[in-house]
Order: C-alpha cells, then structure tokens, then sequence
C-alpha cells in the first residue's frame, strides 16, 4: 500500500506506476516516485515523527518544504548516516531508511518527554540560572547531561563515502525561485538576451503555479509553468535548475547555491556528486523566493496533525496527499480557504475557523456556496490528542478578542491553520538590504539595497498573481536590458486569480479560562508566548537579546515561520510598533547546508596541494619519511631496518661527517634576477656589498626587514654580468620573491631588473662531505675540483651527458660540499648517476633531520633562529653588515636597543651530564629554583644530537651572551617540569674556523 | 643511454594512459581526454620597468607579444601568452626558439627559460569547461572567455595559466608549476571522472 491517505485527484507530479519502499523506524512503508519522505508518510497514515528540541514534546509535520520546523529526521545508516534533516525535503528513493531524532526508546514514548512534564523548571533560559550549585557538580554531572542532551540527531562517525563538488558560475541576471514572479523575470530576462541562471529549491517548477487555481493566458498557472520552463530550457543562454537553493548572499553579489545532484536518484553513478556547490557571480539577482505562511498561536499548536493551510492544499495538489480527513481551517485570511476547497474536491468538507467577523473574499463565498461551515469571529482555544490532534476547543471571542464567551470541542483529525504571509527577506537581508515594515502587509519588505538584488512578488510584498507577473517580467527586462541592451521586451499574459480580503492581524488566540497550554511561536526551539515574556519580565528589551534569551529564530530554522510572530508578540508586550521593535539579523545558509557541499573535493588527497621534487619517487623507493616544509614534501630521513629516527638520522649525519650524504634540495627558493642593475637591486637588499662579486662567483647573503630585524639569507651566485641565481630558504622563497617584486614595482621602479621564481625549473642535489669531492670528480672528469680552480663559493657551469649543470662549490651542513643543479627533467637521472657514482665512497641520502644536525653542530642559524626578532648582530652576523652602503633595515640598525650589548645573542649550550637531550623552547635561567617570575636570560632554538661528540647539543639566543661563555645556567621548561643544567659554549661547535669547507 | 631515462617529464608519475570514470557505453567523442604535453619551450620575456623601448619591436616566429589580458599571439608552433603587463610566455614546439629568442635585447628585457618549471595538461572534450568551472573561479562564459584567450587563475587552489586552444572541439592547455603537477593533475582528472574521461 502506498497509503490511504490520497486524494481522489490524479492531477499531481507523483508517478503512480513506480512504487517505491522506504522504512520509517523500522516500519515498512510504500510511496510512489515523486513523493517526498513527508508525503509519503502522511498518505501513509503517520504524523508522528520526532520529538521537540526541549520539551521532547510529540511533533508532527508543519509545513511542506523549508519551512518545516518539527520533521527533522535521520536518513540512512552507517556512513552514509545523516541527522536532522527535513523530511518536506527528501525524496524517498528505494530502500531508503530514515527514523525519528531525540528520542528514546521510542518516538511514541520518549523518556525525555520528562521534560514537558517539568517545563515550568526549564523555561527561556534556564541554563542561565542552574547548574550553579554544587560548584563540584559542574565537571562531573551537568556538563556530561548537558552535552549528552544537547543536539537532535546523531552524526556520523565514520567518513562521509559521498562525492561533493563545488563549481562556479557567472550570469547576468540569477533568478532565485521560480514561482510566477520568478518565471517571468527569467522570461523576460532571457528573451532580452541575458545570460540567466534560474534556481528553484524544490524538485518542481512554479512555486504557488502548482497549487494556486489560476489561469496566465489562456492556460492554467501549472501549465504556463511548465511550457515556461521547457521553453527557458531550451535556450542557450539560460541554465535551470531545479533541487538548488541559493542560500547564501555575500558581497560583491556573489551568492552561494547548494544544489541535491544525486540525493533523489536509487543508486546513481559512483563519479556524480551527491550534492553540488555552485558559486555564482551575478550582475544581478532577482529574488523571487516567495513567501511562507506563519502559524497562529493556540493552545497546544505544536500537537502532531497541525499543518499550516498551505502546505495541506500543496499536499494534496503537488503530492496527491491528504492530511486528514476530518480537518479544521483555522484562518485570519483568504487564502486557508483554497485547502478547504481543496478537501471538497476530495469529498472531505472542512470546518473553517476563521479569526476575522465576516468576508466577502472569493474564496469565502465560494466556500460558503459548497456549504462548508464556517465560524466568524472564533479562534481555537486549544486542542486535545496528545501524539496526534483528536479535537479542537474553539471559541467564540469577546468583543475585546481577550476571552472566550463560549467554547465548544469538534472532533478533528487535522488542523491546517494560517496566520498570514511573510515574505521570504531572508537574501535581500543578507545582501545588506534594509527592510521596512509593512503595515497593510503586517510584515518586513526590501526597501534599500547596497548591491544589485531586486526582490519581485511575494517576496517583495507582491501578493497577486498580477502584481507578480507584471513586476517579474518589468524587472527581469529592466535589469537584462541594462546589460544587453537589446531592448527586447515581453509581452506580459493576461491572468486570472480570485480576489483576497485583507487578513485580520490577530494571531494569537486567548487561552481558555483557568487553563495553560502552551502556545509555541518557534517550534523548532520550543519558544512559546509565555517565554517571550518571561524574557520582557526579566528585562530583555532589545529584540537582538530576546532572541538570544529565548532561542527564538535560531538555528537551522533560522526563524521562518516564527520570527514575525515573536516580533509582534515583543510589540505587543512593549507596546511599540514593529517597526521599533526592529528585526534579527537574517545570516547564511537561509537552510541547512552539509559540511559535504561546503567541503567539496578538499578532502583526503585533495585536502590541499602538496609539492613534489622530481626526485620524489626515489625517496618514495627508498623508504623515506617526509616532512612537510610548507606545501612541500621534503625527505626527513631514510630509515633502514629497524631503526628509529634518532637512529637513522644520527647514521644520516655521521655519514656526512666521514664520507659523503646527498640531500634533496630542490625546495630551496630560486630567484632568477635579470637586467643592468640587477648588482644594485643585490646591493640595495642584502646587507653586504654586491657591486663587485666577480662571475661565477657566489656569496652569502642576509636581507632584513625595514625594521631591522633579519628576513632570510641564502646565497646567491653571478651568472654572468647582469644576471643572478638567488637562494632562498624553502619557507621564504614564496616572500623574498614578494618582497623583491614590492621594491622593483613601488620603491625602486627606475632600476632595470626583472625578477622571476626558477625554484621548479632546477632540481638540485647537496652533496657533502669529505669524499664529495672524489665523487664529484668522478661524475664530472673534465672540471677541475682542485681548490684554486674550484674555490669555495665558486660555481662551474659544465654537462653530464649531454645535460646542462651547474655546480657550485657551497655548503649547509660545513663540511666540504657541492650543489648540482641540472633542470628538472633531469633530476631524477642526475640524482641516480650520482647515487651509482657515490656507491664507492660510501653514498647515503639524508633528509632534513639529519641537515639540521649538521647545521646545528657548526652554528648555523636557520629558521627557528631567523624568527623574526633577531638583528644580524645577535646572530653573529655583524661581519655581513656593510658600514658603507645603503640597505633596507640599515637605519634601523642604528637603533639603540639593537646595538645594546645585553642584547640576547647567539651561544650554544652543552648539558652539563652530556646525556640530556635539551628541548627546543627551553627557557634559559640563572637559578631554576627562584620564585616566579623568574628572569628569563634567552631560549633555546634548536637542539640535537651532536654526531661529532656524541653528546647533546643547542643553539639558543642568551642575554650577553658572548661573556656568558664558560658559565652554567639552567634550561628549563616549565610544561614539563624539566630543567637541565647547561654550560654555555661557542655556537660554532663543531670546526669553529670553518676549515672543512675550504679544503 | 636512452634520452626517456634522461628525461623524466614533471607528470612522468602521475598520468595514465586509459579510460577512467563514467567513460561505460559512451561515444569516445563523449569522454574527454586529457595528455600531458611534454617537449614545449616555455620562456618568459619581461620588459624592464623603467625601459622605453617598444614591445612591438619583438616579433618572434612572425608573433608580436600580445598587449592585454586575454590575448595570445599565435601560429602553428608558437604561442605567446600575455602574463601580466609587459609581460608573456612564449609556448613553442620550435626547436630553434631558444636561437630566436637570443636577439632579444637584454638592455630592456629579461627573457629566462622555465622550460623545466611547468607541468602542462591539456584537456578536451565536450565537458572540459565544466571540469575547469569545478576548480577555477574565472568567468569561461563564451562571452567572456574565448578561443585564443589565456588567463592566470587557481584550481582548488593551485595557481595554474589556462590557454584555451581551441572549440572544436574544447581545448584547453593548464600550466601549473611543476611542483605542484602531481595534485593539479589528480584534481584535474577527478573532476573530470563524472563525464569520464581518456587518458592519451
């Protein structure tokens, strides 16, 4: 069975031949293709499907899409699990398994209805008040129920196996909705010659088209609808789609569409993405998102079987689904009266509660002629049917509309009630629109826009099937035009819809004498009248407060059916206009959105780029473990067999020291610097002298910031007269080249010089230690290695089988060393002729641990040392800083807190036992037992295991620190409550004369 | 000694050859394809800031340097790519570009090889602008964006230079440093795998 809840009606977008088997808390039910999860269990006889937020009251379904504040349920299982999502929104596909959220056991009976039994206990913010006392009880028991309470359903806890992609878009005129204002704005838009996108949330075209008995031209609103959309289809300027909703407006028109690919499919393709994120850029947006109908307030409001009038006629138009048999209209307008008309056509007569004391509206008089019974100048005082509505008591109001002069209780099985229309600002507002209060319309409109959105129909105040035709077609050519230009306008069709009274803006109804049910305004946050004014008593004035007090249009809901009411019910109670009271802001995603859709792609690999060298495949083969320098993989050592880092790193290091290592330095920055000044741009930011570095020659350099404070330093190499190879650091590359770029184009554009990253086009290979130069030899017979020919800091341009390499004589780790640099197709052959080469003299690769060590050992500052905070005279450097020329950051070395000579300088530092490891970030101080705070002197940077003394070993920053050699201080490192006794000595550890690299 | 063992292109670990995704009982004109391109010189010339001389006095392989974004001068062999202002890639399959390039004068501009620096892709295919509008921000409407157009952009966010070669059918050459040709590829063909896609 496919429910019994069906109207007699065929005229509907279900597809009857494809019945489809979905389970609802293990239940098994049928649906036919088309239906929505809410649908299909309404025709199947269930209204109840969750339980409230708070109170855990019994909930049912309220509206038939967005709106739906109460059917949050939980889909699939597993992976693929996902809670809290609206059962209006889903369209049953085979299989599909969804079940009742925030209950337990059962969503019949649910423990946590305890709640509703001592709600007098937790009204508006309760938790602002309990939970206080015993101090001791906070970690222990409340935080643990809180958190254990808190939250509708339950997410996943393994990864989502879905595809989520993201695309972005850009168009002349987005459409946002496609009821009739929408649908001629695109018609009009498109026609014109603009590129259009038309977005509509629901899996159908046409909006209030589908639902409302209206003729455009000489077709009924359904059927313009469709030949409309299938005309905007076939055009090649227009993109349409449907189950996308535009959710997000940011700036610079720039608007966020989330859009069900797949979600509606039985088993799609594995490659189609589950849901789609389009980021679409707009010349203009046209909202034409409609309107949604608010609830009224009554006694029990929120019982299961309640619906707003709307969504019961939508049910039964759209889905072929009847909510009730036996149903009540309770109504402050017109517009209830088409589900009660609607039921007619079902043979189920309705009784209409109707606020207002007459009407002369069309579909007043119609109803009056199929002799349905309705009571003027009534209200529903409460209701009866605790899982399910059973009666209604309503009552006849006073003349004051405060009370009752009589109640009478009829049997119901439904209740579709309608409060009015607010129109759907949630965009304008978000694009920065101001709104303005209507008072014919008792709701907030666009008023002044900051971008380019024009609100159109419903959603701008427009209620008739003429305005909105009229405004959607003026608008879309207006805007399209200011683009195209192509002056093509469209002929507006004549329409025909019957004609509204206005509505009577009472909504909330008296409570009957001597009783207190509640009457809810936010069903999905369980905010009642009573909690609104619970917030005034207590002395929440500001509409902002009150909303944060009381929860009133937060979350997901995002007030769509409640802010209106609980707006008018602040007026009411501080007896000011709306207009005073103001309202909340409305913030993106105007309905819930999956972490999926917004992640997209980015994850697992694609989490976020990585760089590789061309050699990366071989450290791969040779069982490297990488590091992650920036986006760059770089090797950080080469375990072998059981070894443990210290292990292979020490033996990576040790290998260097005695015979030879090769280390992957492709990731090194690489500047190419060009042109007749490109010695004076050198000049200008480094600290030493450049004028004169004699081709084919290299030299180290260090560059500051304009304050001073060293920026980076590497060493770079004269090609020729006007042309450099710069070095950088891996981590700075990117910012040198920045830094350089801002001083050609903004300080110094006169110079002659272009500068430009060849960090990619080289693959470069340190080889070091004293075997390199056997080995360089041996790869490159016909250079000349000798030091007088090759010196240090010298460069040779030579080939190696008919490559291009450039050798140069420069080193990191202070023994004797080489960098081969070949271009990078070439890496990964250079860099296995050179392993093959080296195996005679003992060849081992060595990553960046092992590198730190050696530069560690010999005192070599890098970049736990180069922190930003370090002038070069603290790192030793005053040697590299020129007395006679110009540099950046040369004024503020003048500074006096830079030459102050207790500034903190640069030592190395020796455990006293020889055996303990001395941790980076170490404070260093005179005495570890003094009472804080205790004068820090410096700190250390960075540590190793010196493979030369086999001892620890750091280098760290000291106050005096050159007079301070010789003495004992203590390393300390409150975290861990480690401190270590220290002996100051000489940074440059290890050959402090720097010989080995000049042999 | 083989040259491929000399040679190791920045995509040698990462492109397959084959079909790939949703490519089941489609057409092979229905499926994209995506090549690595290997064997292009790729230099850049850049003007001196402070030099008058005229870029219209370059002319390479008959191409004058295009002068504003999303021009590309183009023939047979050689494309040349506006990259910023006074500033282009030159593209070539001539193997004596190197040679013409050398008369440029060095007094005004600065023209470097990175030959070695880019991975370069090219896709095609009825899909390819849907594949690129997954990852890249640039507006690829046809009134914006046509053939014979180059822009910088990023995808998913590694900066990449697109070159659209040509509509019939879709083609388009992505430049991506080569560091990063590994992930751009992968997103780049991920992308691709809902239309499926032939990796050639």
């Amino acid at each position: 069975m496919s429910g019994t809840f069906r109207t007699i009606s065929e005229n509907n977008t279900l597809d009857k031949s494809k019945v489809i088997n979905f389970t609802f808390n293990g239940d098994s039910f049928q649906g036919y293709e088309g239906d929505t999860l809410a649908s299909a269990l309404i025709a199947n006889g269930v209204h109840l499907v969750g339980r409230s937020f708070k109170y855990h009251r019994p909930r049912g379904f309220l509206g038939v899409g967005v709106e739906e504040p109460n059917a949050m349920v939980q889909l699939h299982e597993g992976d693929k699990s996902e809670p809290n999502i609206m059962a209006t929104e889903v369209e049953i596909t085979e299989g599909l398994k969804a079940k009742s959220q925030n209950c337990w056991p059962s969503v019949k009976f649910d423990i946590g209805e305890v709640n509703n039994i001592l709600k007098r206990f937790f009204p508006a913010g309760f938790y602002y008040k309990t939970f206080m006392w015993p101090k001791s009880f906070w970690m222990k028991v409340y935080e643990p129920i809180i958190r254990k309470a808190a939250g509708m359903g339950v997410a996943p806890i393994k990864p989502d196996p879905d595809r989520y992609e993201h695309n972005y878009e850009h168009c002349d005129v987005l459409v946002v909705g496609s009821g009739p204002s929408g649908l001629a704005s695109a018609l009009a838009a498109a026609n014109n010659g603009a590129r259009v996108i038309l977005a509509e949330d629901k899996a159908h075209f046409g909006g209030s088209l589908l639902t409302d008995n209206v003729t455009i031209g000489n077709k009924s609103g359904k059927e313009w609808a469709d030949e409309t959309i299938s005309y905007l289809k076939s055009l090649p300027n227009v993109i349409v789609k449907n189950r996308s909703q535009v959710f997000g407006y940011y700036d610079h028109n720039m608007t966020v569409m989330f859009e069900r690919v797949s979600d509606h499919i039985h088993n799609p393709d594995q490659y189609m993405p589950r849901q789609r994120l389009h980021y679409i850029r707009a010349a203009e947006v046209i909202i034409s998102t409609g309107s949604i109908e608010r609830p009224l307030s009554f006694g029990n409001n929120d019982r299961p079987g309640i619906f707003l009038a709307s969504a019961a006629n939508e049910y039964m138009k759209v889905y072929g689904t009847l909510v009730g048999k036996k149903p009540i209209i309770f109504t402050n307008n017109d517009s209830a009266y088409k589900a009660a008309i609607e039921f007619h056509k079902n043979n189920i007569k309705s009784l209409i509660i109707d606020t207002r004391p007459s009407s002369d509206g069309e579909l007043v008089k119609e109803a009056q002629s199929l002799g349905l019974v309705i009571k003027f100048n009534s209200g529903i005082a409460d209701v009866k049917g605790r899982l399910k509505v059973t009666s209604a008591i309503v009552g006849k109001f006073n003349s004051d509309k405060e009370s009752y002069a009589s109640l009478e209780e009829f049997e119901c099985d439904c209740i579709c009630m309608s409060g009015g229309w607010t129109p759907t600002v949630h965009l304008s507002s978000q694009a920065g629109n101001k709104l303005k209060f209507d008072e014919s319309l008792d709701a907030f409109v666009p008023n002044n826009k900051r971008q380019k959105e024009t609100a159109v129909g419903a959603a701008n105040g427009s209620f008739t099937l003429n305005q909105s035709l009229a405004e959607g077609f003026q608008v879309g050519f207006d805007l399209s035009n200011s683009i195209t230009s192509n002056n093509k306008n469209t002929t507006v069709p004549t329409s025909n819809e019957a004609s509204f009274q206005p509505h009577d803006k009472f909504w909330c109804m008296p409570l009957p004498k001597g009783k207190n049910p509640s009457r809810f305004i936010d069903f999905q946050n369980d905010v009642a009248v009573s909690d609104i004014e619970l917030a005034f008593r207590e002395g929440f004035r500001s509409i902002e407060h009150v909303k944060r007090y009381t929860t009133l249009g937060m979350a997901g809901d995002q007030g769509k059916t409640s802010n209106l009411n609980g707006l008018q019910h602040v007026s009411n109670i501080q007896k000011k206009i709306v207009p005073e009271v103001g309202h909340t802001t409305f913030r993106p995603p105007y309905t819930p959105v999956t972490i999926g859709t917004i992640v997209g792609r980015e994850v697992g690999n694609h989490f976020q780029p990585s760089r590789k060298t061309p050699t990366h495949e071989w450290h791969v083969t040779n069982n490297v473990v990488f590091t992650n320098a920036g986006l760059w993989l770089r090797p950080r050592y080469y375990p072998r067999g059981s070894e443990t880092m210290s292990d292979a790193v020490n033996r990576e290091a040790l290998n260097v020291r005695k015979n030879v290592g090769i280390c992957d330095v492709t990731s090194l920055g690489k500047i190419d610097i060009k042109g007749p000044d490109a010695a004076e741009l050198l000049n200008r930011v480094y600290t030493n002298a450049w004028m004169k570095l004699p081709v084919g020659k290299a030299r180290y350099g260090v560059m500051l910031r304009e304050d001073g404070m060293v920026f980076d330093d590497g060493t770079t190499t004269r090609l020729s007269e006007n042309h450099f190879h710069m070095t950088t650091t891996t981590a700075q590359a990117a910012n040198v080249l920045s830094h350089l770029e801002f001083y050609l184009q903004v300080v110094w554009p006169e110079l002659k010089v272009n500068v430009l990253s060849t960090t990619e086009q080289w693959s470069g290979a340190a080889i070091a230690g004293p075997k390199s130069r056997d080995l360089m030899q041996k790869l490159f017979p016909k250079v000349d290695f000798s030091t007088e020919n090759f010196p240090f800091m010298g460069l040779v341009e030579t080939e190696f089988e008919g490559i291009h390499a450039k050798l140069y004589r420069i080193s990191f780790s202070g023994e004797l060393a080489y960098e081969v640099n070949v271009e990078s197709n070439h890496g990964l052959f250079m860099w296995n002729e050179i392993m093959k080469a080296g195996e005679e003299f003992g060849i081992q690769p060595y990553g960046t641990e092992a590198l730190a060590t050696l530069r560690i050992e010999m005192g070599h500052v890098s970049g736990p040392e180069l922190d930003g905070r370090a002038v070069p005279y603290d790192l030793g450097l005053q040697g590299m800083v020129s007395q006679k020329k110009d540099f950046i950051g040369k004024r503020s070395l003048e500074k006096d807190a830079f030459v102050n000579p207790l500034r903190q300088t640069l030592v190395g530092l020796v455990p006293v036992d020889k055996k303990t490891k001395i941790p980076e970030g170490a404070h260093l101080v005179e005495n570890d037992k003094a009472s804080l705070p205790n004068p820090k002197l410096g700190h250390v940077s960075s540590s190793c295991w010196s493979v030369e003394y086999n001892n620890p070993f750091s280098i760290g920053v000291l106050k005096d620190g050159k007079n301070k050699i010789g003495q004992q201080l203590f390393a300390v490192y409150p975290l861990k409550d480690i401190s270590i006794p220290v002996e100051v000595v000489s940074s440059h550890y290890v050959d402090p004369k720097g010989e080995r690299v000049r042999v | 000694m083989s040259n491929s063992n000399i040679n190791s292109s920045a995509l040698i670990n990462d492109h397959q050859i084959g079909s790939f995704g949703n490519y089941h009982n489609k057409e092979k004109s229905e499926l994209l394809t995506v090549k690595e391109l290997t064997n292009l010189s790729i230099y850049q010339i850049a003007k001196f800031k402070s030099s008058n001389a005229n870029v219209d006095s370059v002319i390479i392989n008959g191409l004058n340097l295009p002068k504003k974004y999303p021009d590309v001068s183009y023939n047979n062999d050689t494309r040349i790519l506006w990259n910023g202002p006074d500033i282009c890639m030159v593209v070539s399959s001539d193997l004596s570009i190197k040679e013409k390039l050398s008369s440029i004068s060095d007094d005004d501009f600065a023209v470097t090889d990175i030959s070695h620096s880019r991975a370069i892709i090219e896709i095609s295919g009825l899909h390819a602008i849907d594949v690129l509008k997954k990852g890249t921000p640039l507006n690829l409407n046809n009134s914006e964006f046509t053939k014979n157009n180059c822009a910088n952009s990023s995808y998913n966010g590694i900066s990449f230079m697109l070159d659209f070669i040509d509509d019939q059918p879709l083609t388009f050459r992505l430049f991506c440093l080569r560091s990063f040709g590994g992930s751009f590829y992968h997103s780049i063909t991920d992308s691709a795998l809902e239309y499926g896609f032939i990796g050639e």
